[in-house]
């Protein structure tokens, strides 16, 4: 017995239907993605810091820290130029960083912020710009050094961690 | 004291008088074996790629373009009679008028001209290289450093000059210029470098927005401790191992904070006006020796080089390369007179030109706003240079070499500041300079 044809036709335009929709790949589930990441521990330790920074990444971070903000790039491409223009880069840097720290834009701490919780401000100050805690050597001879200078103030604890060596570095 | 103690402390006494002068700060025993013929030397890099047909051979749109119009448009440098028709290359309405010359007598009657010298370059890099260490690496690209020392490390290695005392001013920073001051040889480096400035980016352009409003601190209150703690945290990373270049040129304390210093004047006088450019500043090169004048007042150094290179618009407007060329000649003239006015250098230094390559002898196929076709630089006129040099101990009006008798190299202007500043035996003992590099003294 024969079936009829147009049984025929909605039986198989069903199949085809299921298969298409079992074979689209839009239709397929979300793998579940992983993303290893590794921890990353800050620590006291400045030694495995070995690469230079170059001068994009120096300068990007600086006005990261600084400003805690991006830099932008026209901004970014005229300070190299600044950079470039000078010989020595030692002086070069000090001038870009002396001169941002005289923008009122610039986010630093009250100098009664520091003085309220010396080691605190330490702390932060070397996770901010050297992504490490400090020691304990490095907390006592800094907040002695503070205490001791009564001109320090922020802004010159920040101008002398970014013109550190260390800051050169990661 | 008995005769015997008296004896052996007079003995010491008198060697460490002795001694004690010869103690350079750069740590040498003794100075530099040369002779000194002068105390400053200012070397300009006329370059940018000139040609000798408009420059020491003086016919002006004869060659080129073909124009009857022979004549000098470099009148503070070399003798000569401008031009009487054609005049493009000075100030108004189509360059029409000439820029006056500031000096009396050209440096060519004060000094002895090396008419027709060989380059060693058809390029301005290798060019300026060849200008600065004296000889030429083909291998050397742009955006590096000199392989061999240049005339700036010779100078502080071997003269035991400090960072100050040697200072090279550029008119930009393309080219890779800025990285000229010193090589990546592992016997001199960073710790003997040129100072380096290239004011129209440092003090006109850029820098205006970001190094301008560098704050003032107070030398003991606020500087003093914070180069303490900076000293503490470098003590603390350099004790793990780490650390490396910090990008100094091993300028002292006091050096770092006279060049900044320095750099303060220089954002004051460029808002009140008082930069001392020559009287026509419309071209980079000129910036360029305002400043270099405003470096030689402040920092009277031993050696200044100087680099100009508008003339390279000759490319694709030869008008425009003719006015570079009468400009730079301006520049190069107030240069000299501000030396000559300069307590401490005048009377007491040695002006050396030298472009840095030639350019072509046929034209390229480009016309400027009066028809006239332009040069590029790739065969052997571009080759083709001269030098000329001005000041204490060179004899005046005298004429080395000419058209088909070349006399001399381009590296050998390089040996001739050795050889003035009194380290020449140091240079050739080196072996690092092209084979035959040799003073231009001796060619005279």
């Amino acid at each position: 017995m024969n079936m009829p044809i147009s049984k025929f036709s909605h039986f198989s335009a069903a199949m085809l239907l299921v298969a298409m929709m079992l074979l689209t790949p839009g239709c397929r589930p979300d793998p579940e993605v992983t993303f290893d990441l590794q921890t990353f521990e800050v620590d006291a330790d400045g030694a495995d810091k070995d690469r230079l920074k170059t001068d994009d990444q120096w300068v990007s971070i600086l006005y990261a820290n600084l400003f805690q903000e991006t830099l932008a790039a026209g901004d970014l491409f005229e300070i190299k130029q600044c950079l470039e223009s000078i010989g020595d880069q030692k002086i070069a840097r000090a001038v870009v960083v002396s001169n941002m720290m005289g923008s009122e834009d610039v986010i630093l701490p009250s100098i009664e912020e520091m003085d309220t919780d010396l080691d605190a401000f330490i702390r932060e100050t070397y996770v901010r710009f050297l992504v490490r805690y400090p020691s304990e050597a490095e907390t006592t001879w800094l907040a002695n050094f503070i205490e001791n200078h009564p001109a320090m103030t922020p802004e010159l604890v920040y101008s002398s961690f970014a013109l550190s060596d260390e800051y050169l570095y990661y | 004291m008995n005769r015997r103690k008296f004896l052996k402390q007079t003995g010491l006494a008198t060697v460490t008088a002795v001694a004690a002068p010869y103690i350079l700060p750069s740590g040498r025993l003794f100075a530099a074996s040369g002779r000194r013929a002068a105390e400053h030397v200012v070397f300009v890099a006329f370059a940018g790629g000139v040609r000798q047909q408009e420059s020491v051979l003086r016919r002006y749109v004869e060659d080129s373009q073909g124009e009857p119009y022979p004549g000098n448009i470099m009148y503070n440098i070399l003798t000569g009679d401008a031009p009487i028709a054609k005049i493009v290359y000075g100030t108004g309405e189509g360059g029409a008028t000439p820029i006056p010359s500031i000096l009396s007598a050209p440096l060519e009657s004060q000094g002895t001209l090396f008419a027709e010298v060989n380059a060693v370059s058809r390029g301005h890099f290798l060019g300026l290289n060849s200008l600065v260490q004296g000889t030429t690496v083909v291998t050397q690209g742009l955006k590096q450093r000199p392989i061999n020392p240049t005339i700036f490390e010779y100078l502080r290695r071997h003269g035991g000059y400090k960072a100050t005392d040697t200072w090279f001013v550029g008119n930009s920073i393309g080219g890779s210029l800025p990285l000229l001051n010193y090589s990546d040889h592992p016997d001199y480096g960073p710790q003997y470098a040129g100072n380096f400035f290239a004011p129209s980016v440092t003090f006109l352009g850029p820098g205006q927005d970001y190094l301008k409003n560098a704050q003032t601190y107070h030398p003991e209150n606020e500087l003093a401790p914070m180069q303490q703690m900076k000293a503490f945290l470098d003590q603390q990373f350099n004790a793990d191992g780490s650390g490396g270049f910090d990008g100094g040129l091993n300028n002292t304390p006091d050096e770092q904070e006279a060049i900044k210093n320095f750099m303060k004047l220089m954002f004051e006088k460029v808002d009140a006006g008082t930069v001392n450019f020559p009287p026509i500043t419309s071209s980079g090169d000129a910036v360029a020796v305002g400043f270099a004048c405003e470096v030689i007042t402040e920092f009277k150094p031993a050696f200044t080089f100087v680099n100009l290179s508008n003339v390279d618009n000759c490319h694709s407007n030869f008008s425009s390369y003719l006015s570079a060329m009468h400009r730079a000649d301006h520049a190069v003239g107030h240069l000299w007179e501000h030396i000559q006015n300069t307590p401490g250098m005048a009377g007491n230094t040695t002006i050396i030109l030298t472009p840095e390559c030639g350019r072509n002898l046929e034209p390229n196929n480009i016309l400027d706003e009066n028809d006239w076709l332009s040069y590029d630089h790739s065969d052997e006129n571009s080759l083709r240079i001269f030098s000329l040099m001005a000041g204490p101990n060179v004899p005046a009006g005298v004429q080395v070499g000419g058209e088909g008798n070349p006399i001399g190299m381009v590296t050998d202007s390089m040996m001739t500041v050795a050889d003035i500043l009194g380290v020449m035996p140091e240079v050739q003992a080196g072996g690092m300079v092209l084979p035959g590099t040799t003073s231009l003294f001796n060619h005279i």
